[in-house]
This record gives structure tokens, sequence and C-alpha cells, in this order.
């Protein structure tokens, strides 16, 4: 596990150099923290959100509601988040190791496979983990404090609360995977993002989904799509190992 | 004992036969010369002598160690500098360094004592802190070979570790190569500088897609050419070629403006008779030496037979 670490410790030191990746990692979840907050400071009279039908959000009255619709749709931008910030670092790391020809020379120490292919997922996943929990759970601390009192426990329902704590690193994993897949066909970061943005239309299917009323994330619904992500991530891990190997790496990708 | 012994190694990329059938043995502490043109498929070889790409049939031992048993062990036992220095231009030369240190299994404080010895004997130790990106092609070169050092191995490949730099940086790339070699490891050079290759090696290898010639450079020379002389005389030198030829051990005479090139078995028994001959045919000769053919001479002929014959076939 040493040398898992040792490629962690240079993956951050490098990540920490990247003003450019910086931005892209702080700020998305900073503005899913900032803009509700500004939202529900000019309020709304409640007349759009009365006319959305949010079963988990039954039961307010129309100022809750109309906070209970913007605390749902921002809610979800976090589960959103976890895919979206390890695609950016995978997209550097992967590819930039590509791109400055470094990966020759570190396929040719002693590094085993997993280790490699550990290091590098852990340092995409382990931040894009920590920065969705952290400022997701600044969103909740907002809703407590800035809507009323009955609002969090609709928006916060332990359907959602399954998804954001077990679902997001499962999706982190799916998404770095993919990034790794592609990565081994792409040369640049900024093609391989494109392309990984695809990876988040199911997400956002379920999403719309909810926010249409078609069906509520209870319990059950969150534990279930957990569990189709295990499968899905270990299965999308096993093919990026099978992309991620030496001989691979060096005549196969371009 | 060798540091690395092949055995009909091939390896294809498809319908690409990239490199055919190799078979060589080369000694510890020996500086082995790989040459061949671009394409030519050395970088294959490295990189199978190297654990990085399984060969297609055939086997090595590299450093003791059988290639696709123990892949590890082989990639402890070697250093790479790569064809590109491929160094993380966002970190520091020390950084750069420490990471691959304990990537090649050195603690962390083996790590440090090592960086510091190779960053001051390659003169970067005032530049440690700063980014690689400011660094020079010749420094960076220079970086990439202390990477390959860190873990003592006692053979190294070295891909064209003197191309593209100025004449100064190659010059203290290749003493180092020089030290290097003094200290008894085991040197495997893939270049195109070919004066460099005369400089450094002890064994030549002109590789294209398979072994054309193995041996030491001297040794190539007479091969190749045969050992000869030549007689620098006054006037046209094509003159004096017929009488030349009539030597019954003379094995090819060739004429170039006042220059006589003369093959022989063993010049140094022979060239008085040769000078006799001339003299007697009305020569005047103005010096008798030993012929001197470059290695890129021995290069050129054999890659253009190989070349011709590839035609041919």
């Amino acid at each position: 596990m040493h040398k898992v670490f040792v490629i962690l410790r240079k993956e951050f030191s490098e990540i920490l150099q990247q003003r450019v990746l910086l931005y892209s990692v702080f700020l998305p979840p900073l503005l899913f923290d900032v803009i509700p907050l500004l939202i529900l400071h000019l309020g709304g009279n409640g007349t759009r959100a009365s006319s959305i039908r949010i079963p988990s959000l039954q039961g307010l009255t129309l100022h809750e509601y109309t906070q209970g619709v913007i605390g749902t749709e921002f809610s979800n931008f976090f589960i959103l988040l976890s895919m979206v910030v390890p695609s950016t670092i995978a997209a550097y790391s992967i590819i930039g190791e590509k791109s400055n020809r470094t990966l020759e020379p570190l396929l040719a120490t002693p590094v085993l496979r997993w280790q490699l292919l550990a290091g590098k997922i852990l340092a995409a996943l382990l931040p894009s983990v920590l920065v969705t929990w952290v400022s997701g759970s600044v969103f909740i601390a907002e809703l407590a404090v800035f809507t009323d009192a009955n609002v969090v426990s609709h928006v916060v329902t332990e359907g959602w609360l399954i998804l954001f704590i077990v679902g997001t690193p499962l999706l982190g994993l799916i998404a770095v995977s993919i990034m790794t897949a592609i990565s081994s066909q792409v040369n640049d970061t900024r093609t391989a993002q494109q392309l990984s943005i695809w990876a988040v239309v199911p997400v956002i299917g379920i999403i719309l989904g909810e926010l249409s009323g078609q069906f509520e994330l209870t319990v059950f619904i969150a534990v279930v799509f957990d569990l189709i992500l295990i499968p899905v991530a270990i299965f999308m891990t096993w093919g990026a190992a099978q992309l991620f190997q030496r001989e691979t790496i060096l005549t196969r990708w371009k | 004992m060798n540091s690395i012994e092949t055995n009909h190694l091939t390896r294809s990329f498809g319908k690409l036969v990239a490199v055919d059938d190799l078979t060589l043995a080369i000694p510890e502490g020996t500086v082995f010369g790989f040459l061949g043109p671009n394409g030519a498929g050395k970088t294959t070889t490295v990189r199978m002598l190297s654990a990085l790409i399984a060969p297609t049939s055939g086997n090595a031992v590299i450093m003791g160690h059988q290639l696709g048993e123990n892949n590890e062990a082989i990639r402890q036992s070697v250093g790479i500098l790569t064809e590109t220095p491929g160094l993380y231009e966002r970190l520091s030369a020390w950084d750069n360094l420490m990471f691959f240190g304990e990537m090649y299994n050195l603690s962390r404080e083996k790590s440090s004592t090592q960086v510091e010895r190779y960053l001051r004997l390659l003169d970067l130790w005032d530049r440690r802190g700063d980014k690689v990106g400011s660094f020079s092609k010749g420094m960076r070169q220079k970086l990439a070979i202390a990477r390959a050092l860190l873990h003592e191995p006692k053979m190294i490949f070295l891909d064209e570790p003197t191309s593209g730099l100025d004449p100064e940086a190659a010059k203290v790339v290749r003493d180092f190569i020089k030290v290097l070699r003094s200290e008894g490891r085991t040197i495997f050079l893939t270049t195109h500088n070919l004066p460099e290759a005369d400089e450094l090696c002890d064994l030549i290898g002109v590789f294209r897609s398979r072994l054309l010639r193995l041996d030491t450079p001297a040794n190539l020379r007479v091969s190749v050419f045969g050992s000869g002389t030549q007689v620098r005389v006054v006037g046209d030198a094509a003159r004096w070629v017929e009488p030349v030829r009539a030597l019954a051990f003379v094995q090819q005479v060739t004429a170039s403006e006042n220059i006589l090139t003369i093959n022989l078995p063993h010049p140094n028994e022979q060239n008085p008779e040769v000078v006799r001959k001339l003299v007697a045919a009305g020569a005047d000769i103005c010096a008798v030496e030993p012929s001197s053919h470059s290695l890129e001479d021995v290069y050129m002929e054999l890659v253009e037979n190989e070349h011709e014959t590839a035609a041919i076939g």
C-alpha cells in the first residue's frame, strides 16, 4: 500500500500546482452552495413551484413548498457533482501523464499495475468525495438556517441521504473508470472531459424523473439505486483495469 | 556473467515484425551500442528488455531474472532513460526524484540521500527546488539520468541520451556515461550519434528489425571493410590500381584522387611488398598508413547492404 500513498502524495502535489484544475474542482460546489442561498433570499410567490408536483414535498405550505422545490432541485446537483469533479481530476491526472510522456518512466519502475491504478483512482476520487460531502453538508446547513422549519426534513430525506453518502463515491468511481477508458483513446483533457459529460446523462434522467413527480426518492429506491451502482462500479473499474496495462498503454494508447 | 541474454526474441505488432529473432549476450560491465535507423525496432527491444512489453516469442534473461516470470525484479534491477525525459514539470527536481526513489522501493531516508548525491553529481543541486518546467533540455536530460540511477542499478538502458542536446550538455552526458562504465555498470545505449558510439562502446550491435552484426567496433571495421592500407601517391592514384591488383594476396584495391586503399589479410607482413611493387611500377609514394573507416562507414555499409538485400528479396 505504501506505493499507493506515494502516488497519491505526488498526485496531490501536482493537483495543487494547477490553478485551472483547482478552479474546476472548487468552483462548481461553491456555486451550488451560493446560488440556492441567493434564490432563497429572492424568495418567489410559489406560483411556479406549486405547478411542480414533487411527492416528497406534499403537505408543506406554499411558502415552504417553494423553498422545498429550490432545495430539492439543488440537492440533486450534489449527486451530479460526485461525477463531474473526479472526471476533471482524472482527465488531468491520466491524460496529463500521457501528454507529458511521464507514463513510460513510471511504468518502468517496479510498481504493480493495481498500485498505479489505485493511486490514480483514489487521487481523483478522494478529493471529489470530500468536496461533494463538505459542500453538501454546507448546503444542508444552509437549508436548516435559511428555510422554514419543516423544509429540511422534506428535502434531506433518508433516501437522498443514502444516495448522497453511499451513491456519490460509487458514481465517482464510475466516472473515473469511464475517464480512464476515454484516456486510452484521446490525447487532450478537453476532449476527454467533453466525452465524459455523457456519463452523467443517466443520473440527470433520474433527477428529472424525481423533479417531474414520476417517482419519489424513497429509502427503497435509493437502496436499489446504490445496489445497482455497486456492480456497475465494479464492472467499470474492471474494464478500466483491463485498459490500464503496461503493454496496452505503451503500444495502443493514442 | 552476462547482464543480458536473449534467445530468438521476437516481437510483432499484427503483421509487422518489429524485432525479429534477436539473439545476443551482453557481458557484465559492457557498454553496448545498439545502432539502427529510425523505426528499426530499437525502442521496442529496450521496452522488452526492461519488462515493459512482452515478447511475442523467444525468451530473455536480464540480470539473472527470466523475462515474463519476474518482471518486477527486472524493473527493480535496471534503470531506464526513456527517449523523452518524461518529468513532472510542475514539481521540483527534488520532488521528481524523491517520488521515483520511493517508486524504486527506496526508503524516504535512502531516497533523500540518493537524490542529493545525484543532484550534486550532475550539477543540479542549486536548482533542486525549482520546477522542472523551467529547466533547459540539457538539465532535464541530466535529471532523467539521475532518476534512472537512484536505485543504483547495475544495468542501465539509455535511449538516445544526447539527442537534441547542445555540444556542451552532450559532453557532460557522455562523460557521465564514462563514469558509469568505470563503475562496472552494464550500459545498453541506443544512439544515432555514431562517433559517440565509437567513443563509448565496447560492443556494437547493428540492428534493423534483426541483428545485422554484433562485434567490437574494431572487429566490425575489419569484418566489413577488411584490414588494409592507404597509400598516398603523387598524382592520380588510379594509375596504380592494376599493378597492385596483380599481387596475389591483395583482396581489393580502390583509388580516390591521390589515395589508394588496399585491403590486405596481413598488412604488417604484406605492406613492404606492396610498396616495392608500386615503386617498381614508377609510383612516387608520399605516405603509407593503416586505412581508417569510421563507425559511420561501417554502419552505412551494413544498413545499405541490408536494404538492398531486402529489396531483392
